[in-house]
């Protein structure tokens, strides 16, 4: 009696603590809405820079981005020094690497196809400092990655991280054979291997900044950079992660705290308003247009890191696979065959040592292309 | 129960008991269709009895029946059976007919103490009868005697001089001594008439000569005393509370209240009404059932506060025992920091603000807690699904001083804890408790003393990192003094303390407290002078003292790194003085007169900022500093507040009323979420923030129907809010050294109309509400450096335009009721994409205007019962279930909508708090 009692009690109290429930939402858009450039990018002191263009989306657009294509852009120092950027992809603007004076003062100017005309604020160089570790931790949710930073001169005090993580897949069996032109045919060897290893790459999605502003020296402990999940096919093979550090100033930082507020940080109890703030690009031909986007310029830091699977025991990633058995007829294989969807691994002979039937696999794994990876080795691998 | 009918005592026969049983005579008669004296004559002809009657009431009587050898006593109760007609017969054969009252013409058995150990004393048909005469009731009328006998107030005199005198009392409850706030106290002829004041205590000024003195309130036994008035004097009175009143229900203290107030716009509601509103989790709150009126509304159900008529939610000057309570919520929102148990009424004031309250725009929230038991020890507990709840009471000196101590606790938190580990709610925490005292004593029949304590404590981590506390301490002490029958007086001191801390340790290097509090002591002194029967005075002043810490931030363990950063702590005062007259121009027109002078002191040591003129406040613009030492005053602000009410009466049930207010706020509440976080903070105006400036114009039509059983009011306002603050884009308010930089002066405009019906008695009553109300902001100052919605009036957070609320209650018997609750209003002005943007990574929202499209409409009924215990007086312990559901529908109604970058896109989704049908059940015992 008195064990159900408190049963009946819990189920009560977890109901209410889960009470609050998300669904999707979806609105009437307001329609024409201008399109904004967004301007983004880091000025890189001592190595190449990339600075992309592109343009805001309305909301019910399929494209993820429209890189704004054919603009003049160049960076102009104080000293008169202009310095323009070649485009050298759809919309990405490229300048070697450039050694700025950290003495001046430069600026962006971008002039689109339109005959727009953009102008960024006077930016002073940054040193960023260097990463002094990338780590990994074993957790309850994953791998956690974190960094540690420093700044002895308490100079830095607001940072910015992306990254790129790399990844080796595997598919579980080699297929040595192919079906084509209506039959099943010996796959080329070389063929079998490219199919079975590839690299995956995947650029981080989050803004990730960190201030020390508060704290007494400008150290940055342990910063969570991304969470590898348990079970993730990253950490299934071997992963890779490459790490950039950018030093940014108060005002980039507010205005990536705000631009993270209002993409990432909504759905709690308190939200804030979204509302936008302006970055330091803004548009002379038309002062009331909106630029979107914030520039820098300073040295970027990179630091790389490599997990094998065999570092985290009882990883347990597992493709979702199902194995087939075809007979050896005609129709059978086209059926199982033709489309691609299933490959084929192996044969089984008959007592009769005929070949009775085909064993095959899901595409997804046994050519490890289909899983978003290329077979091309990173060099740095 | 039994129809409440006075009773004649009629001593007939002598005390001496006469024994002459005569054996009674047997008769036979015939009738059909005969009036009553042919009847009477009938039987006086075969039987010797006497009739004894009044024909007039008798007149309309008819009587067909036929009875063989029958004794009188049984053809007679043939005859008025199941009618309004009684007979008593008496030992001499004397017959007397009544209507509607019977003669008792014997005294029932048990009466003489010689009689009361026997048999038939415990056998005694009549306890209620005997208790009643002996003096001993316990509930229900009070003894006739009292009632009927002639009061002698002042020396009697030969002859009675003309002219006016001064009558003055308390009006008490007879089995609590609990003063009777808000009854009516009148004479008929001339019609004068008084309320009683929040201590009990009413001054009637009268002509000399006889009087019948009525006394009418909510929930207590309509009395009256026939006295006979000399000169002045004093009169007590003490009534009976109807335990089992149906009225009990009624919301309004006084019957026909709001079409004779002069004020406008004020919602009283008593516990017993508050108590009877279903909520989540069954706990009865205050806010909750404010949010049932019209005007009154709130972002969403996780929300501190509440908006009254378009204003912000810092703008409700809220009071417990006539000190502010800055955070009225428990655990973000969901529950109001305010015990039911120890409450005795709320007060609403959204429209006429009276001139003893200042200091907020919007409206006055005046909670009263209880005066605890003078007569015997006794208390209260309650249990629910989430709190427990346990108050005690009872006398320190009997009749003279009590004390009430109530205490409420979550206990959540351990059921938290038990809960798996795969939950997602193993390491969230919700503890929160309250606690309030109050001591009544009083010294003489001119001084009573209040001492007053509540304290609250909340300490919630919702499964994130950061452990959010918060607590309200408040303590005062009044003195109540009759200077003479015409001038009271009010002294009150107090302190009062707000302050909240955050911290988290997740990562040592980072890990940090946050604090802030806010402390107020405050002096007031209220004056009430009655200066004739036309005019009353009201005068009074008060002094608030504020001494905030804006923030600090520390390091919390010996491994962080976190800097100690302290904000200048800031100092002020605020004082008023004011002067309000209510007066009767003539027999039809009211007015309220009051104005209010309020001055507020901005005090060193401080150094403030100096900002270029005519350029935005920014750390660029920045000339200069000023320092001030302690003691010096930084700035002064200061202004006349009128506070104008009047009312003209068309009809005894019908009357128009107007009011104009002006108010005056020196405290804001920094925030700049949707809805207001336990996080936020307060800040004082300083020289570079300006106070808020409001004003209210308001019109209403008051009519009650059937007897003033069903009141209805239509009410229409226009307000104007100047300086009212809003923040820029990516403000940051917490432990910011120049927030003036990031505030923008807003200007607002609110209208409305507000339809109210409510029936206040009866087996059905409860109260249905419509409001159309626009609350719309603007933006426009050039000198903010930045302008919202291209300066254009943009619509509030709680900006609903339709709002509908309908509560009843249905009682079936006094033991068993059913409570429904439904709400429906317009969906909340939100903020959405209308584009995106690739940036870092992911696609990213590119918003529209603020506020420019609305959340989907919200619905929700409520269903509840209320079941009681037995209602016998002299049990132990009374107890009541109150069980039920709320949002029976299980509407998802929509708190907010957010969209959200997600694996590189955008997602929209919607948020409910409540997306199911919630039930709840509560358990209460008296003792």
């Amino acid at each position: 009696m008195k064990t159900r009692t408190l049963k009946l009690i819990l189920c009560i109290s977890v109901l209410l603590f889960s009470l609050s429930c998300k669904k999707p939402f979806e609105h009437d858009a307001i329609s024409d809405s201008a399109t904004l450039l967004v301007i983004e990018g880091t000025i890189n002191q001592g190595g190449l820079t990339n600075i992309m263009l592109s343009r805001t989306l309305k909301l019910s657009d399929k494209s993820v981005v429209q890189m704004e294509k054919g603009a003049k852009v160049q960076v102009e120092g104080l000293n008169n020094s202009i310095l323009a950027l070649t485009e050298s992809a759809a919309g990405v603007y490229t300048l070697p690497a450039t050694t700025f004076n950290a003495t001046l003062q430069y600026r962006l100017r971008i002039k689109t196809i339109a005959g727009k005309e953009y102008l960024s604020d006077l930016m002073s160089v940054r040193t960023t400092p260097a990463i002094d570790s990338l780590n990994w931790r074993r957790e309850r949710d994953g791998v956690g990655l974190y960094i540690d930073a420093h700044d002895s001169n308490n100079n830095t005090k607001y940072y910015q991280w992306d990254y790129l993580e790399t990844w080796e897949q595997h598919s579980v069996e080699f297929s040595d054979y192919v079906y084509k032109d209506a039959r099943v045919q010996s796959r080329d060897p070389l063929e079998s291997l490219k199919i079975f290893t590839c690299w995956k790459n995947e650029a981080s999605t989050n803004i990730l900044i960190s201030s020390t502003a508060k704290l007494s020296s400008d150290v940055v402990d342990d910063f969570q950079l991304a969470l590898i999940p348990n079970r993730s096919e990253r950490l299934g093979i071997r992963y890779s992660i490459l790490v950039k550090q950018y030093a940014i100033g108060k005002e980039a930082f507010d205005y990536l705290t705000l631009m993270k507020r209002n993409s990432e940080q909504q759905g709690s109890l308190f939200d804030n308003q979204p509302s936008d703030i302006v970055g330091n690009i803004k548009c002379i031909s038309n002062p009331d247009e909106r630029v979107i986007g914030f520039i820098n310029i300073s040295q970027i830091v990179e630091k790389r890191i490599f997990i094998s699977n065999n570092q985290v025991p009882a990883w347990n990633f597992d493709l979702t696979c199902s194995a087939i058995v075809v007979r050896n007829h005609k129709d059978s294989l086209y059926a199982a065959f033709v489309t691609g969807q299933n490959l084929i691994t192996t044969y089984n002979v008959s007592a009769a040592g005929t070949i009775e039937s085909y064993n095959g696999n899901t595409a997804i794994c046994l050519d490890c292309r289909t899983r978003g990876g290329s077979n091309v080795k990173p060099s740095f691998w | 129960m039994k129809k409440a009918s006075v009773l004649f005592i009629c001593l007939l026969i002598t005390l001496s008991h006469v024994a002459a049983q005569v054996k009674p005579v047997s008769i036979s008669v015939d009738f059909k269709d005969v009036s009553i004296q042919d009847f009477v004559k009938e039987i006086e002809s075969k039987a010797k009895y006497h009739f004894y009657y009044n024909p007039i009431e008798f007149d309309s009587v008819r009587v067909t029946l036929s009875a063989k050898n029958e004794s009188v006593s049984a053809i007679l109760r043939l005859a008025f059976r199941n009618t309004s007609f009684s007979y008593t017969i008496d030992p001499n054969n004397n017959v007397f007919l009544t209507k509607g009252v019977e003669i008792l013409a014997s005294l029932p058995y048990g009466i003489f103490e010689n009689e009361k150990d026997s048999l038939s004393w415990q056998m005694q048909k009549e306890p209620e009868l005997i208790a009643e005469l002996m003096g001993t009731v316990e509930q229900g009328n009070l003894s006739p005697a009292l009632e009927n006998k002639q009061i002698q107030i002042g020396n009697k005199t030969a002859q009675l001089r003309p002219g006016n005198v001064t009558l003055v009392g308390y009006v008490r409850d007879a089995k609590t001594g609990v003063p009777e706030i808000g009854a009516a106290v009148f004479v008929e002829s001339p019609r004068i008439s008084t309320y009683t004041n929040q201590f009990g205590y009413y001054t009637l000024v009268i002509p000399r000569g006889p009087h019948i003195l009525n006394i009418k309130a909510l929930g207590i036994q309509d009395t009256k005393r026939n006295l006979m008035i000399y000169s002045d004097g004093k009169l007590d009175i003490e009534i009976q509370t109807q335990v089992l009143s149906l009225r009990e229900v009624v919301i309004s203290a006084e019957k026909s209240a709001n079409v004779r107030n002069v004020q406008m716009g004020v919602e009283k509601l008593s516990i017993s009404s508050i108590k009877q509103v279903p909520v989540a989790f069954g706990e009865a709150d205050i806010v909750k059932v404010m949010l049932t009126l019209p005007g009154v509304k709130s972002v969403g159900e996780a929300s501190n506060g509440f908006n009254v008529r378009g204003g912000a939610v810092d703008q409700n000057l809220i009071l417990f025992d006539d000190l502010t309570i800055y955070n009225p919520s428990h655990f973000f929102g969901f529950f109001s920091a305010f015990n039911p148990d120890v409450i005795k009424d709320v007060e609403l004031y959204k429209s006429s603000i009276p001139s003893r309250y200042g200091g907020r725009l919007s409206s006055v929230l005046d909670v009263n807690s209880r005066d605890g038991n003078t007569k015997k020890l006794s208390g209260t507990a309650g249990i629910g699904l989430l709190t427990g709840r346990l108050n005690i009471e009872g006398p320190i000196i009997k009749d003279k001083t009590s004390f009430i101590l109530g205490g409420r606790t979550t206990y959540s938190n351990w059921l938290l804890k038990m809960l798996p580990e795969n939950s997602g709610y193993k390491d969230a925490k919700a503890s929160f408790s309250d606690l309030n005292l109050r001591i009544s004593h009083a010294i003489n029949s001119k001084n009573n003393l209040y001492l007053s304590g509540y304290l609250s404590d909340d300490n919630s981590n919702l499964g994130s990192d950061t452990t959010f506390a918060y607590g309200n301490q408040n303590l005062s002490m009044k003195w109540k003094h009759l200077f003479s029958n015409k001038l009271t007086g009010i002294f009150v001191g107090g302190l009062t303390r707000y302050q909240y801390n955050n911290n988290s340790i997740v990562n040592p290097t980072n890990a940090y407290k946050m604090a802030f509090d806010i402390r107020q002591a405050n002096f007031k002194s209220d004056f009430n002078y009655y200066l004739s029967s036309k005019h009353t005075i009201d005068f009074g002043i008060s002094t608030i003292r504020y001494d905030l810490n804006p923030g600090t931030f520390q390091p919390l363990g010996s491994q962080s790194l976190v800097k100690l950063d302290v904000l200048a702590p800031e100092q002020a005062f605020e004082s008023a003085i004011y002067v309000g007259d209510r007066f009767d121009l003539s027999s039809n027109l009211s007015m309220d007169l009051g104005i209010r002078y309020s001055m507020y002191n901005y005090m060193g040591p401080q150094s403030v900022n100096l900002y270029a003129p005519n350029l935005p406040k920014s750390e660029s613009n920045v000339i200069g500093t000023a320092s001030y030492k302690k003691g010096e005053m930084a700035k002064t602000y200061h202004g006349p507040e009128l506070r104008m009410s009047a009312r003209y009466q068309l009809s005894e049930d019908f009357s128009v009323k107007a009011g104009y207010n002006t108010l005056r706020q020196y405290i804001h509440l920094l925030t700049n979420t949707t809805a207001i976080s336990p996080t936020d903070i307060w800040k004082l105006s300083d020289p570079n923030i300006r106070p808020q400036y409001g004003d209210q114009t308001s019109l209403g039509f008051y009519k009650n129907f059937k007897e003033n059983t069903i009141e209805t009011s239509i009410e229409g306002y226009f307000k104007n809010l100047k300086d009212y603050l809003d923040y820029k884009s990516g403000a940051n308010l917490i432990l910011n050294h120049h927030i003036e930089t990031d505030v923008i002066n807003t200007k607002g405009k609110a209208y409305g109309v507000e339809f109210l019906v409510k029936k206040l008695s009866g087996k059905l009553n409860g109260w249905m509400g419509y409001t159309y109300s626009r609350t719309l902001l603007k933006m426009d100052d050039p000198n903010a450096g930045q302008i919202i919605n291209g300066g254009k009036y943009y619509p509030a957070n709680y900006d609903k335009p339709h709002d509908f609320s309908l509560v009843a209650n249905y009682r079936f018997s006094h033991r068993f009721s059913a409570s429904f609750n439904t709400a429906y209003s317009t969906g909340r002005p939100i903020t959405v994409p209308i584009g995106k943007y690739f940036y870092a990574g992911s696609l990213r929202a590119n918003y529209s205007d603020r506020n420019a499209l609305r959340a989907p409409d919200y619905f929700r009924t409520d269903f509840s019962l209320n079941i009681d215990g037995n209602h016998k007086v002299n049990q132990r312990t009374h107890n009541s279930w109150t069980l039920g559901i709320y949002n029976v529908t299980g509407r998802d109604n929509a708190y907010s909508t957010y969209f959200v970058s997600e694996k590189g896109l955008i997602k929209g989704y919607q948020l409910s708090i409540f997306g199911s049908a919630i039930p709840f059940v509560n358990y209460n015992i008296r003792f």
